[in-house]
């Protein structure tokens, strides 16, 4: 195996398991007893240091060690898990994030700021119970040299030879650390295992030891099965009692035979010592549970990890497939060959099959994205001094791998002045006759092929005067009264804050304009919804896929359009006796309702006389209506998305091409580009809408 | 891999050239028949260049399933591999015939 494709593959799984580990601790904070979280915070820690273990990331694997320890003991009930402590466990989480990047990503030492954070946070796990420093604590009463009396007693686990685990491998390594003096090889389970799987391990072993090392060295040692098997290590210099309380809790059976396997009388000329926890011990009933509670907790199904560009590679092909059967279609349409055309119909319809199947693969949940959130939220408010809870719903809701991703950033964005401006300090909110917490919800939903993202907040909502005064100031708006909407838009102009302090949150004005860019870049939406005294709430559109889009294809002065079908609201005729008043006027009676006209001959300038017939399709964006008036209806139509070249990234109103199955080049338009025009020459003058296209 | 071939009383059982859990499994199955019908073993094991914990594990297994029967198991030969392994690991019934 190529150990760089190796080591990539840990990086993505571990940074996986940092953000498991910081969902656990998060709900640790609010459930500081719930167990299963603790358990999958230890799981995630153990597992990094297993695997970078295997990849000599030695920073890493010290670190996780001995937050492990502390992990251990809070599992194991002997500490509780605290506020305190799981803070500086997430501290730990961070630090393991950092290093992560810094071993492992860049492969190279760590810096020295990383090891200058690290110390303390060493010193506060050691502080908070876990044996941070066993060396050091147990150093003294033995220099380094001086060889130890040990018993090293484990059981291993069922699994073991399937890991790639040999039991005699873990005995000759032990016994390269010093003189075996006795060594008894556990073969009971072995007797009582019915059936018998010669591939499962039922293995142990007791060894003797005269050896000048700690307890770390052997414990680590086991560190491949740790998790998996029984592991005791006593020191029979210093620890003889820890040991004869060991034994006294084993089956008399199996106390007496390894007392007669070690040489020595059974029972232990001892009195009896009370109960002890050997130094080193997995919980007895590690092997029986933790195999099961794995596989369901992890919540790990069969997984392939796919590089996202093969995957891209395919959902071309698929699309190429499409648009080559689509041709194939109309070949045999037009030799008017019946079999043929069924045998494209089946064929174009496994491969839309095909297409819809390789797409979803690139579908995510957004759940992923949204628990990234609690942190912040938690880390923020903590800063602002505000007391905040983010709920989460719909994180199931799956989308684009691609607009995932891009999600992100404004998401946070958002978060973070939902948090600064939104929700008001606990006194202000108490005085205001509402809870001292503040809410902030975070929605995903699907709605008519597209998702809806939206966020909440339970704050005091926008302050419309203070907005419209920040606004004339700036000559953003005039001084006629605007709309509701108008107003709240201001806000996602280049600079606009009414904040009255800058905090190094929020409050520079920068920002609301990015997110509105990269939203509009997502060919999504975003508007404000602020009723009055209800809080804000933010919600942003977004297309399933960047990839694909149903279309109504239409077709102008013989060239073919496509018109996302998503903001396409109705079609109609344009009655060729009206056609030259509805064109001066630039708008249509629908019904009682004034509905602006674009003529797409004239909005692109194009040549040729229009034909006797044309169609109005209705189109809405935003909230908006229009009227775009083309030749003919072409139907339905699904098509992967071209985008089109650098060349052409000045064109307005266009958003992408598509390659129709004839060949031919469709060109898909941008609606809410081309409604925006409209309601921007409108707002400004009443020029005839032909007069104004025309001019541009 | 395995052969066996019955000689009065006793069952005269040689390996093949790895005895590792590669192994174990295809040869637990293979001797079933045997083990069903237990006798005294004696088993060969001069050809085996390799074991592993599974492989001493197997005939560990072998050992006590044929003990419990009322019969045993006896390593007629053992090559370097096999009888450094039973030195290092003493005191697990596994014996080299004399």
């Amino acid at each position: 195996m190529n150990l760089d494709a190796a080591l990539q593959t840990f990086i993505a799984e571990a940074r996986e398991l940092l953000q498991d580990m910081e969902q656990a601790l998060l709900r640790l904070e609010s459930e500081p007893a719930d167990a299963h979280c603790l358990a999958a915070v230890f799981r995630a820690a153990h597992t990094i240091k297993g695997s970078a273990g295997l990849f000599g990331l030695e920073p890493l694997v010290s670190f996780a060690h001995v937050l492990e320890d502390l992990l251990d003991r809070l599992r194991a009930g002997a500490l509780p898990a605290d506020r305190e402590r799981v803070a500086l466990l997430l501290a730990c989480n961070d630090h393991l994030s950092a290093l992560l990047e810094q071993v492992a990503v860049r492969r190279s030492a760590p810096t020295a700021a990383l090891l200058a954070a690290e110390q303390p946070l060493r010193e506060r796990l050691a502080a908070s119970g876990g044996q941070a420093q066993p060396s050091a604590a147990a150093a003294p009463t033995h220099s380094a040299s001086e060889s130890r009396r040990w018993h090293v007693s484990v059981r291993f686990g069922q699994d073991t030879f399937r890991h790639g685990m040999d039991p005699l491998s873990f005995l000759r390594y032990l016994d390269g650390l010093g003189q075996r003096e006795a060594l008894a090889l556990y073969d009971q389970a072995l007797a009582e295992a019915s059936p018998f799987d010669p591939e499962s391990c039922y293995l142990g072993f007791d060894l003797r030891l005269q050896a000048a090392c700690e307890a770390t060295t052997l414990a680590d040692a086991f560190g491949f099965v740790e998790g998996e098997c029984q592991l005791a290590i006593f020191d029979l210099g210093s620890d003889a009692q820890g040991y004869a309380a060991w034994l006294e809790q084993l089956p008399p059976a199996h106390a007496q035979w390894l007392c007669a396997a070690m040489g020595e009388p059974w029972p232990l000329p001892q009195a009896a010592v009370p109960a002890m926890e050997p130094t080193v011990a997995a919980p007895p009933t590690a092997t029986e549970q933790a195999a099961p509670a794995r596989a369901d907790a992890d919540g790990r199904r069969a997984w392939v990890r796919v590089r996202a560009d093969k995957l891209e590679a395919l959902i071309n092909l698929a699309g190429e497939l499409i648009t080559a059967g689509a041709g194939a279609r109309l070949l045999a349409e037009a030799q008017g060959h019946e079999p043929m055309t069924e045998a494209t119909v089946a064929v174009n319809a496994l491969v839309e099959q095909l297409l819809e199947g390789a797409l979803a693969m690139r579908m995510v949940p957004i759940g992923e994205t949204f628990n990234r959130f609690h942190r912040t939220v938690r880390d923020v408010s903590q800063a602002l001094g505000k007391d905040i809870e983010l709920v989460v719903s719909g994180g199931d809701t799956e989308l684009d791998k691609a607009l995932v991703e891009q999600l992100g950033d404004p998401l946070m964005h958002l978060l973070r002045n939902a948090m600064d401006h939104g929700i008001e300090a606990p006194e202000v909110r108490l005085a205001a006759g509402k809870p001292a917490r503040g809410r902030l919800h975070l929605a995903a939903c699907h709605d008519a092929g597209n998702i809806v993202v939206e966020l909440s907040d339970d704050g005091a909502g926008l302050d419309r005067s203070r907005i419209l005064a920040k606004a004339r100031e700036r000559g953003l708006l005039g001084a006629a009264e605007p709309s509701d909407r108008e107003l709240l838009a201001v806000i996602f102009e280049p600079g606009f804050s009414t904040a009255a302090t800058v905090t190094n949150l929020s409050g520079r004005g920068v920002g609301m304009d990015v997110v509105k860019r990269n939203i509009t870049s997502l060919r999504g939406s975003v508007e404000l919804l602020s009723p009055a005294g209800q809080g804000t709430t933010v919600r942003i559109r977004l297309p399933l896929t960047l990839a694909m889009i149903d279309g109504l294809l239409v077709e102008a002065a013989d060239s073919a359009y496509v018109i996302p079908l998503s903001m396409v609201h109705e079609c109609m005729e344009l009655a060729p006796a009206e056609r030259s008043t509805l064109r001066n006027r630039g708008h249509v009676d629908l019904r009682g309702e004034v509905l602006p006209l674009v003529f797409l001959r004239d909005h692109f300038g194009l040549q040729g006389a229009a034909p006797r017939r044309e169609n109005i399709v209705v189109i809405r964006a935003h909230g908006l209506k229009a009227g775009l008036v083309v030749d003919r209806l072409l139907g339905e139509y699904q098509t992967v998305i071209k985008p089109l070249g650098p060349l052409f990234s000045g064109v307005r109103g266009v958003s992408g091409s598509s390659v129709l199955g004839s060949g031919v080049v469709a060109l898909i338009l941008d609606v809410p580009a081309l409604l925006k025009h409209l309601t921007e020459c409108e707002s400004t003058s009443f020029i005839p809408s032909s007069t104004f296209f025309q001019a541009v | 891999m395995i052969s066996a071939c019955p000689a009065g009383e006793q069952l005269n059982v040689k390996l093949g050239a790895e005895l590792t859990i590669y192994q174990v499994g295809e040869l637990h199955t293979a001797a079933q028949p045997w083990l069903a019908q237990p006798c005294q073993w004696v088993l060969d094991l001069s050809q085996v260049t390799e074991v592993d914990g599974a492989g001493l594990q197997w005939l560990l297994y072998l050992h006590q399933h044929l003990r419990r029967a009322g019969h045993g198991l006896v390593i007629s030969h053992a090559s370097p591999a096999v009888s450094e392994l039973l030195q290092w690991c003493p005191n697990t019934g596994l014996a080299l015939a004399a």
